[in-house]
């Protein structure tokens, strides 16, 4: 019923860098009653690769509960039938993981009444990988290494300035 | 008036190194002492007895050099207990930035509890040798390194390393109660060490308010992208790891009279075989009963330590610092739940007797794990929080209600059963944490139900426990086995016949009162003077 096409780097696209480029459209082969759909929202979610042996990221009927679209990919778009492209950048606190992208169509009262998304209905083919930061940077490194190397040298510092001047008091 | 064996200077005994534990060690006056005109005149802030240990304890003084050890001794076993559980309430953004699994977190709680096991029995050693000072400062500084390696780690392997590491700082609980049996005498030990033990465990809850905060702090005003923000924070922990060995190392000291390198040390003990005094313990069925049954409270409180914040994120959708601050109320709650059990287990003892205190801690622990399973069935916020406050209340008051009865077991090993009993603690933490929080068979909330569950049947050994001098809790009292010859069965007829039995046969007699409200009816005689 819908399309939901993206452009990605075969080398994964780089949280906190790249873009996700989304363009969704009603599908031409869809015979639908569109008239009650008014917003899109686009979501980031996880495929199954990712889900596995991660109940807090599990798919679930009941939409309230389900944990599998964990992120908005910009803001609500009006909807309109010939459809709407974004150019998002990933942010920084997106985790590493295979992904789709799911819109959702919201009525009048932001209910969910369709959706489509990029991958199949198992959410296992046509994902794609961002790779995240890691969080980590070189002050970091030298701050740990520093304040570790400081812990072992005072302790065995004190320890043998302590043999050392009782073994000086007794001689 | 005089200690006989708690925390005299560094002689080895087996087990040395636990005594004061319990706090029911014996205390015996020698008549010297009182001869003696300068005894009780003291250079020290509180009064002191004949080997310079405080008799009376001031919670808000910082005196040296009793006060000073004893606050010093507690905050670094609580600041173990900070770093050693610091990651739980931060595990939703750290499973994220490192791409964990259940097993991947599994495993990794179940190391920050695996390596305090080979740790707790290798401190007293420790301590023994180069006493407790340098015991506490060398594990409280050593484990800052993997403190700060957490702050670099990238991979689950690393992750998990790191917080094995860390678990090793749980043995200061060794270093803090063989420094306070040093300072405390014999008769307010007992108290001394429930409260340095209890604060040093409200460190596990205190992380889960202190960690979700400072994460918080280097999110907002200073700005930093999440997955930096919490390697950030693990620099708090590592930071108070140094500034606590520093201070141990300035301003502690290993007895009242002054440090081990400075004194020469005169203990006049009865050394005791290793290989005999462990024999005793690992051969007497009671010590592996109650090292099950502490598995199952002060273990299910460290497991739940690890998994509480995660749970109440996951099922109830709290934001993180929110979580943090439920799951934090469990550990806090350890300031006045771990000496309760205490009090309860003497309160049932004056009434009842050994009964009374088996009776109590089978009652105790049950309704803990009946909290447990009530727990993971509940559905509601505002439920679920009240059944953890219930759980932790029963779970925590059951150590203590443990350790009510553990001095009973045997005089002659006491020691070697409390290291056996702490052991089988975090063994059971390393059990639970395997068996229902590590794969994906089991969801949370059924692992807590189950859990709860495990507690009940792991509280059964209770009723297989007898004394038969004192009954058990079915059966009564044989009445021709009295507490003489209870105790003097941990020697053998050649050692009886040299003599080594006499301080049992003390500790015997003082025993009496485990009769029950009967024995008032029985006139015990006071110590030898």
């Amino acid at each position: 019923m819908w399309e939901c096409n993206f452009l990605c780097t075969s080398t994964g696209t780089k949280a906190g860098a790249d873009e996700l480029f989304v363009t969704w459209a009603l599908s031409s082969a869809a015979q639908v009653d569109d008239s009650s759909y008014k917003t899109v929202e686009l979501k980031l979610c996880f495929g199954v690769p990712s889900q596995i042996d991660r109940p807090w990221r599990k798919t679930n009927n009941v939409l309230s509960k389900d944990k599998t679209c964990g992120f908005n990919i910009g803001s609500p778009q009006p909807y309109n039938r010939a459809g709407n492209t974004i150019n998002w950048l990933v942010r920084k606190e997106i985790p590493f993981a295979h992904y789709f992208v799911r819109a959702y169509v919201l009525d009048s009262a932001g209910e969910k009444v369709a959706y489509g998304q990029s991958s199949n209905a198992q959410r296992t083919s046509n994902l794609f990988r961002i790779e995240a930061i890691s969080g980590r940077h070189a002050s970091i490194d030298i701050a740990a290494a520093v304040f570790s190397a400081f812990s072992v040298i005072s302790l065995l510092g004190f320890f043998f300035y302590e043999k050392t001047s009782t073994r000086g008091r007794k001689a | 008036m005089a200690a006989a064996n708690i925390g005299v200077v560094s002689t080895g005994e087996p087990g040395s190194s636990l005594h004061g534990v319990t706090g029911r060690e014996t205390t015996f006056a020698f008549s010297v002492d009182n001869a003696n005109p300068d005894a009780g005149k003291s250079k020290f802030d509180l009064p002191v007895d004949s080997e310079s240990k405080a008799k009376t304890i001031k919670l808000w003084s910082f005196a040296k050099p009793h006060m000073r050890t004893f606050h010093l001794s507690w905050i670094s076993f609580f600041t173990c207990f900070v770093s050693s559980f610091a990651a739980a309430p931060l595990l939703p953004v750290i499973r994220d930035n490192l791409d964990l699994t259940k097993k991947d977190i599994g495993h990794a709680g179940i190391a920050s509890v695996t390596g305090s096991i080979a740790s707790r029995l290798l401190m007293g050693a420790l301590c023994d040798l180069v006493g407790p000072r340098y015991g506490c400062a060398f594990l409280v500084m050593l484990c800052a390194p993997p403190v700060f390696l957490m702050s670099i780690v990238e991979t689950p392997i690393g992750f998990l390393l790191s917080r094995f590491f860390i678990g090793f700082s749980l043995a200061t609980f060794v270093s803090c109660q063989y420094w306070m049996s040093s300072f405390f005498n014999a008769q307010i030990v007992g108290s001394v060490n429930g409260i340095t033990a209890g604060w040093g465990n409200l460190g596990g809850g205190a992380t889960q308010l202190i960690m979700p905060l400072v994460y918080d702090l280097i999110r907002g005003p200073i700005g930093s992208p999440d997955f930096v923000a919490w390697r950030l924070a693990f620099f708090v922990p590592g930071l108070l790891h140094i500034i606590l060995a520093l201070s141990v190392l300035l301003l502690g000291q290993d007895l009242p009279d002054g440090n081990f390198k400075d004194l020469s040390s005169k203990g006049s003990q009865v050394r005791d075989s290793l290989s005999k005094v462990v024999l005793n313990a690992v051969t007497n069925y009671r010590t592996w009963m109650f090292a099950i049954t502490y598995g199952y409270c002060f273990g299910v409180e460290l497991t739940m330590d690890n998994i509480i914040a995660q749970y109440f994120y996951d099922r109830f959708n709290l934001k993180l610092h929110t979580a943090g601050i439920v799951a934090s109320v469990f550990g806090l709650a350890n300031l006045v739940t771990r000496p309760s059990g205490g009090f309860l287990s003497d309160g049932a003892a004056r009434l009842f007797g050994m009964r009374g205190r088996l009776w109590a801690l089978w009652l105790v622990q049950s309704l803990g794990g009946v909290c447990c399973v009530a727990l993971g069935l509940m559905g509601s916020l505002s439920g679920a929080i009240v059944m953890m406050i219930l759980f932790s209340m029963f779970a925590e008051a059951s150590a203590g209600l443990t350790f009510g009865i553990i001095p009973f077991i045997s005089h002659r090993s006491l020691g070697v059963i409390s290291g056996i009993t702490g052991a089988g603690g975090t063994f059971g933490a390393m059990l639970t944490q395997l068996i229902f929080f590590s794969s994906s068979n089991y969801s949370d909330e059924d692992g807590i139900k189950l859990m709860g569950i495990m507690i009940i049947c792991c509280t059964l050994p209770v009723l297989a426990v007898y004394f038969p001098q004192w009954g058990g809790m079915l059966l009564p009292r044989s009445k021709h086995v009295t507490e003489e010859d209870y105790y003097c069965r941990d020697w053998s007829a050649a050692e009886q016949d040299e003599g080594k039995h006499e301080g049992t046969m003390k500790f015997a007699n003082n025993t009496k009162g485990e009769r029950g409200a009967q024995a008032k009816k029985i006139s015990i005689r006071d110590s030898p003077a």
